[in-house]
């Protein structure tokens, strides 16, 4: 790219030669004084014609953000010439740029020109952002340098998590440490019950009181705190309904995505170790880990997520790999066939699973203007077909609630521990 | 918002105002105007405001220098000046709505800048004028071509008085203007 007239420079040189000339020709002394200020401004952009291209470079404060919150990308140009630099930056619907920063004309004070752009992060993923144009203008305006395309760049928007708290205990805690209390004694803070006391019994766990009253030595018991392996198992197969980024409508992936991040989140804040397993064009396992670490690398599978259908999906040896007392959270809006699959199959093989239904209310769509249409009679003939799919997981006993934030694991997490303390068969 | 609003409408209303003056100019100075030639500078003016980038201005300024041919013969009147400052005024406040990228607002550092460079650029006008009277001034020998050469000439030097002295000052380095 390379530096070239302006207009304003052309337009001063057409019009101080025409009026030059019509002042020789017609004896107008008049136009050779209206002539001079656009002659003095030729000679000025001239004589400050620059010599060498401004050098660009973009910096951006965040490359990897939550929903709903801003970066900064820096736009540097540097140019000993420069007296003016305009840019004019694209917006996306998830990536924002206020309106106020979409077009900028700065004005070079020394030879770096800095402009400064906020970019609001609406929806989570993996997003182009910071692409434009910028122009450079010399001194006097008489020479430009652009437009010049700013290249943009991946920033990576991680979910952010709804709100989310859950009372319940785990149906099977399984681990070392945890905050899950299990049905063996072990040394935790939950009380369990008193006994007499016997060899290996630590002295502090001596109840006085009890053992004043009977005679001999009573102990206190306590339950064991273990932690529980939860799997989220994300359907990424369709994804409904308009998505209008953090704050506005919401999409089934939106809710799905946004939903795991909470779950993973919560569980993992009380020392749970959660795997993650995302059924989508692009298939992704997680193994279960606990930590903060654990909790990021999730949220960076879930931005990457993009819906579609894998090319191959084999959902009968989705269980494996999966420990026997694992809780498997299927969060979906249970309108692809391969997930119901999936939970069932899940569920016969001895596994705990939960169908967490990530489907909105009422979906809004394109059918509903028209409810006659093919599209229409297709969509409530699919919705028909769902409920008996749902009828049926059910009467398999696979309890399935429907997304709600907070507290929407409580009731059934509640009756899973009870019935996990009666025999079942298994299939594996 | 506002702010930009107010500021890219003053630079269009400027470019209005500005050939208005010239014609008034030329009114003033005993030349004709009719209102076709009036109609014409107003509507190239405000395509000029909406198209600075383009043609038009090119024909907006054209047309406002042209109509000085309907000027009386070798005089040059003190309402050159008036014409001068509207020519300049236009030409400028084009320029400014060019620099910027679409709905962008001029920053003021450079509209004071280029209302200093306006000023000089006037004073060229200004100082051309005064050698254009003297030049001008009836000496009985002088053919009217001659006297126009010299006047061009001096129109030259004057340009490179503008150069010499009109020069934005250029901080340094890391200094904030």
């Amino acid at each position: 790219m390379a530096w070239s007239a302006t207009p304003a420079l052309w337009r001063s040189g057409t019009l101080t030669t025409a009026a030059l000339l019509g002042a020789v020709a017609a004896g107008r002394p008049a136009l050779v004084v209206l002539a001079v200020p656009f002659a003095v401004l030729v000679t000025t952009g001239l004589w400050h014609r620059p010599s060498t291209d401004p050098q660009v470079a973009t910096r951006w404060s965040h490359r990897r953000l939550r929903e709903g919150e801003a970066t900064t990308m820096l736009t540097s140009v540097t140019s000993p010439e420069a007296e003016s630099v305009g840019l004019l930056m694209s917006s996306s619907p998830y990536v924002e740029v206020p309106p106020a920063q979409r077009a900028v004309l700065a004005a070079s004070d020394s030879g770096t020109t800095t402009v400064l752009t906020e970019v609001h992060a609406r929806r989570w993923g993996v997003h182009e952002a910071g692409g434009g144009q910028l122009a450079v203008t010399s001194s006097w305006s008489g020479f430009r340098w652009g437009p010049w395309p700013v290249p943009s760049s991946p920033v990576t928007v991680l979910p952010q998590g709804a709100p989310f708290d859950a009372s319940a205990q785990a149906p099977h805690p399984v681990g070392l440490v945890g905050a899950h209390r299990s049905r063996q004694d072990g040394t935790g803070r939950e009380f369990s019950g008193i006994r007499e006391f016997a060899a290996g019994d630590r002295l502090r766990r001596i109840h006085w009181r009890s053992s004043l009253r009977t005679g001999r030595l009573q102990v206190i018991t306590t339950n064991a705190e273990q932690d529980s392996e939860v799997i989220l198992l994300v359907d990424a197969m369709a994804d409904l309904g308009p998505s209008a980024g953090v704050g506005g409508e919401a999409s089934t992936l939106d809710v799905t995505v946004r939903a795991a991040s909470a779950l993973a989140e919560h569980h993992l804040r009380i020392g749970d170790r959660v795997g993650l397993r995302v059924l989508g064009r692009i298939s992704t396992v997680v193994p279960a880990r606990a930590g903060t670490r654990q909790h990021r690398r999730i949220l960076e599978v879930l931005a990457l997520i993009h819906s579609g259908r894998p090319d191959h999906l084999d959902v009968t040896r989705m269980h494996r790999g999966l420990g026997a007392g694992a809780v498997v959270l299927v969060l979906s809006p249970l309108l692809a066939e391969e997930a119901t699959a999936a939970l069932a199959l899940l569920a016969r093989s001895g596994l705990t699973a939960v169908a967490v239904d990530t489907s909105p209310a009422e979906l809004t769509g394109p059918w509903q203007a028209a409810p006659l249409s093919p599209d229409a009679l297709a969509w409530r003939i699919r919705m028909l077909e769902r409920d008996v799919q749902l009828r049926a997981l059910r009467a398999a006993g696979i309890p399935i609630v429907r997304w709600r934030g907070p507290g929407t694991l409580d009731e059934v997490m509640l009756q899973l521990s009870r019935r996990s303390a009666a025999p079942r068969a298994a299939i594996r | 918002m506002t702010a930009h609003l107010n500021g890219t409408w003053a630079l269009r209303v400027a470019v209005l105002v500005g050939g208005w003056c010239d014609l008034a100019a030329v009114h003033l100075a005993g030349g004709e105007t009719p209102l076709w030639l009036w109609a014409t500078a107003t509507a190239l003016s405000i395509a000029t405001a909406a198209r600075p980038g383009s043609l038009v201005p090119l024909l907006a300024l054209g047309t406002m220098l042209a109509a000085w041919l309907a000027a009386p013969d070798g005089v040059v009147s003190a309402w050159v000046l008036l014409a001068a400052a509207g020519v300049v005024g236009s030409h400028v406040a084009a320029l400014l709505l060019d620099l910027r990228p679409p709905r962008a607002a001029v920053p003021t550092p450079l509209v004071r800048l280029w209302v200093r460079r306006s000023g000089l650029l006037w004073l060229s006008s200004g100082a051309c004028w005064a050698a254009a009277r003297v030049t001008t001034a009836p000496t009985g020998d002088l053919e009217a071509g001659v006297r126009i050469s010299a006047l061009v000439l001096l129109g030259l030097g004057a340009v490179g008085l503008s150069i010499a002295l009109g020069t934005a000052r250029r901080p340094a380095a890391g200094e904030r203007g």
